[in-house]
């Protein structure tokens, strides 16, 4: 009977309960949709107030009126991406099986990680200033993402019931152990403008063009109960991707205001993000034990809104301290959600989960400062800065015991930066480091006045 | 004996070559006494109420029609009393009142170079005390950690807005002296504070020559330029093409607008 049972428990480990989740791969993914410039990171990504430099086109397009003469400014980024995902474990209440011959023998679902890095051109702008007019174009890579991660294929929930032949037994649940891959792109092209209202006060707005590509893919293969996974052998059950190239445009808007003596200055902007459709399909695989259509849905993806706000004090030439607010409204890229899966088709109860799927929107904090020594010639310039970026990971809050698995918040994250700078009359030089524990981010920019 | 019609030509030709600038007179004050009255008794009626602001364009019109009358010049102000003519002492009132302590000291300056002392004298009793309060408003006992005056008139500069770039850098000079060390124009581009060098730039660009050269004269940049210093390579540049200008020997007798009369006044003063 329990060898039976085991079979069984088997073969119902490896009914679709696993395709029953979402598209895994978006768990372990965190988009941060940064903002351009070394000078820019290395005071913590606070430049709302500032805005002085040729990256004020996408920042803050009313700094560009504090530019007298025409600059451009050209940058170097490289990114070092930790995905953490859930890997293995079982979850918390149920004791694993435990025993030399199986691999369910944590307590506990236990995070993976993987890394990836990407280096790329990530921005270029012109500004022209004429009188109390500044106009700019630029071309800015807003997302250069790629994730490449493999999971041992966690355990769920053990519960008795009876099998489809109607024999009592144990049934067991696995997530299937999956091989994802995942790039995202996004670039902007861009034309600004700002006005000089009166003296201190400015306004400015931006038109971007997006170019948007997406291509992942997640396979699923279905080990042994007890086994670990073995990608070259274990049977490919189904797979999912998520490919597209949309465009679409965009608008901010900003304001910057300075005292007199520019000891204190007061910027802001709102950054509409662009909407973008891609399609997502579900697919069997040639081992798959249940065969179905394959199912394609138009899906979107929203790049969530900015709203900002600014303060930076100056008291003397050498030494600024900024200060920003910023709420990102990541909860826009669930607008449209789609059940990769189709789950509703395979069992009703669970066409409401689907609308169980939160990220939350973020309200980050930055914080930087900065020193020149102006008595050295070319200026040296110092800066350091930190911001607090809060949990906004794709996750599950219903019952489904998979996508609560998967599903999970990851924690908040702080961000250290430091950065240094040595400026001419007509060049400078930048770079800067933004680390956290999942993102590190390294940058390189050069400016010119002409 | 010279046909009349051929010495005609003579006189002609001899008026034609002679050079214009010792033929014509300076750019004498006009006084258009109508006008000037009814602009200085609209900008007097919100001075006499405290409204400064509102005050200024009035007087300001009135000083630019009847800078220097002819000796005191009283006016009644519609059956309110009356008032001696001193637009630029008034001005300068109301940037001291509105806290413009720069514009005010241009404007109190003026008032002395247009001799209102010597018409308004009960009025203007406090002119000295007025004049020294603004300099010690402005000026620095000791280097400023900032130069907004120098960054302000450096933008104006690149916007071409070149009189509000010659305030600015005289604004900075009274400030703080030129030194050539390295401040911040905008952003995070250093320059050297030279306001000196760059107010000669503005007035060379406002068609006032010789004051610009005067200026060039007495700049620190020709020190920093003959030391090679990496700050002033762009100066360097410059330097030469306005002197070159400066050697034209025409502008000993350079024909001075109100524009350059006024920098004239300014300049003088600064330098008691």
């Amino acid at each position: 009977m329990k060898r039976i049972a085991a079979a069984l428990f088997l073969v119902l480990a490896r009914c679709p309960l696993s395709a029953q989740t979402n598209l895994e791969t978006n768990a372990g993914v965190q988009f941060n949709f940064s903002t351009p410039g070394a000078g820019n990171m290395g005071l913590g990504g606070a430049f709302l107030a500032l805005a002085f430099d040729a990256s004020a086109a996408y920042t803050n397009p009313a700094g560009l009126s504090t530019i007298t003469q025409a600059e451009s400014l050209i940058e170097a980024r490289h990114w070092s991406y930790t995905h953490v995902f859930t890997d293995r474990g079982r979850i918390q209440g149920q004791a694993p099986a435990g025993g030399p011959d199986t691999e369910d023998t944590i307590a506990g679902l236990r995070d993976g990680q993987a890394e990836d890095q990407v280096t790329g051109l990530s921005y270029f702008s012109y500004v022209y200033p004429r009188r109390d007019w500044s106009f700019a174009f630029y071309r800015h890579e807003l997302v250069n993402f790629e994730a490449n991660f493999s999971t041992f294929g966690a355990y769920l929930e053990r519960t008795r019931g009876r099998n489809p032949l109607g024999i009592p037994g144990t049934l067991d649940g696995r997530l299937a152990a999956l091989r994802n891959h995942m790039e995202v792109g996004i670039v902007a092209y861009g034309g600004s403008a700002s006005y000089r209202l009166s003296r201190g006060l400015s306004i400015g707005a931006t038109l971007s063009y997006f170019d948007f590509s997406i291509n992942s893919q997640a396979d699923r293969f279905l080990p042994s109960l007890a086994d670990a996974p073995d990608f070259d052998d274990d049977p490919l059950v189904n797979f999912q991707t998520q490919q597209g190239d949309d465009t679409d445009w965009g608008f901010a808007g900003g304001f910057l205001w300075e005292s007199g003596q520019k000891t204190w200055s007061v910027g802001g902007v709102y950054r509409q993000g662009p909407d973008f459709t891609f399609q997502a399909r579900s697919e069997p695989g040639v081992g798959a034990l249940l065969r179905f259509e394959p199912r394609g849905r138009q899906a979107s993806f929203h790049v969530p809104d900015v709203y900002g706000v600014g303060l930076a004090f100056r008291p003397i030439d050498a030494f600024r301290v900024a200060l920003d607010f910023d709420r990102i409204l990541y909860s826009q890229l669930t607008d449209g959600f789609v059940d990769i899966f189709d789950l509703a088709s395979l069992s009703p109860s669970q066409e409401d989960e689907i609308d169980r799927f939160v990220i939350d929107d973020a309200d980050e904090v930055h914080l930087g400062l900065e020193y020149a020594f102006l008595r050295r010639w070319p200026v040296l310039t110092l800066r350091a800065g930190a911001w607090h970026e809060p949990d906004h990971s794709l996750r599950f809050e219903g019952d489904n015991v998979g996508f609560l698995a998967v599903f999970r918040p990851r924690g908040d994250q702080m961000h250290y930066t430091a950065g240094v700078g040595m400026a001419l009359r007509r060049i400078q030089v930048d770079a800067a480091i933004d680390h956290s524990e999942r993102v590190s981010v390294v940058s390189l920019s050069a400016g010119f006045r002409h | 004996m010279m046909k009349p019609a051929v010495l005609l030509l003579c006189v002609l030709t001899w008026i034609s070559l002679t050079p214009r600038a010792e033929a014509a007179s300076p750019d004498a004050p006009r006084c258009d006494k109508p006008r000037a009255e009814e602009a200085f008794i609209e900008g007097f009626d919100h001075y006499s109420r405290k409204r400064w602001a509102a005050a200024i364009p009035g007087l300001e019109e009135a000083a630019s029609l009847c800078p220097r009358p002819d000796g005191p010049w009283v006016i009644s102000l519609h059956g309110f009393g009356q008032a001696p003519y001193l637009p630029y002492f008034y001005l300068g009132r109301c940037h001291v009142e509105l806290k413009d302590h720069p514009a005010a000291l241009r404007q109190l300056y003026l008032s002395v170079c247009f001799e209102e002392p010597a018409r308004g004298k009960s009025r203007m009793e406090n002119l000295d005390s007025m004049t020294d309060a603004c300099l010690k408003h402005i000026r620095s006992p000791q280097r400023p950690q900032k130069h907004p005056f120098f960054s302000e008139g450096f933008a104006a500069y690149v916007q071409e807005k070149w009189e509000s770039a010659a305030e600015r850098m005289w604004d900075s000079l009274q400030n703080w002296p030129e030194d050539g060390k390295t401040t911040y124009s905008n952003g995070r581009w250093p320059e050297a504070y030279l306001p000196r060098f760059q107010l000669a730039k503005a007035l060379d660009k406002l068609g006032c020559p010789r004051q610009a050269c005067e200026l060039l004269e007495r700049s620190l940049v020709n020190d920093l330029v003959a030391q090679g210093n990496p700050r002033v390579k762009a100066e360097s540049q410059e330097i030469v093409k306005l002197k070159a200008a400066c050697a034209d020997r025409s502008l000993r007798t350079q024909i001075d607008t109100s524009v350059c009369q006024r920098w004239d006044c300014w300049l003088r003063q600064e330098s008691r």
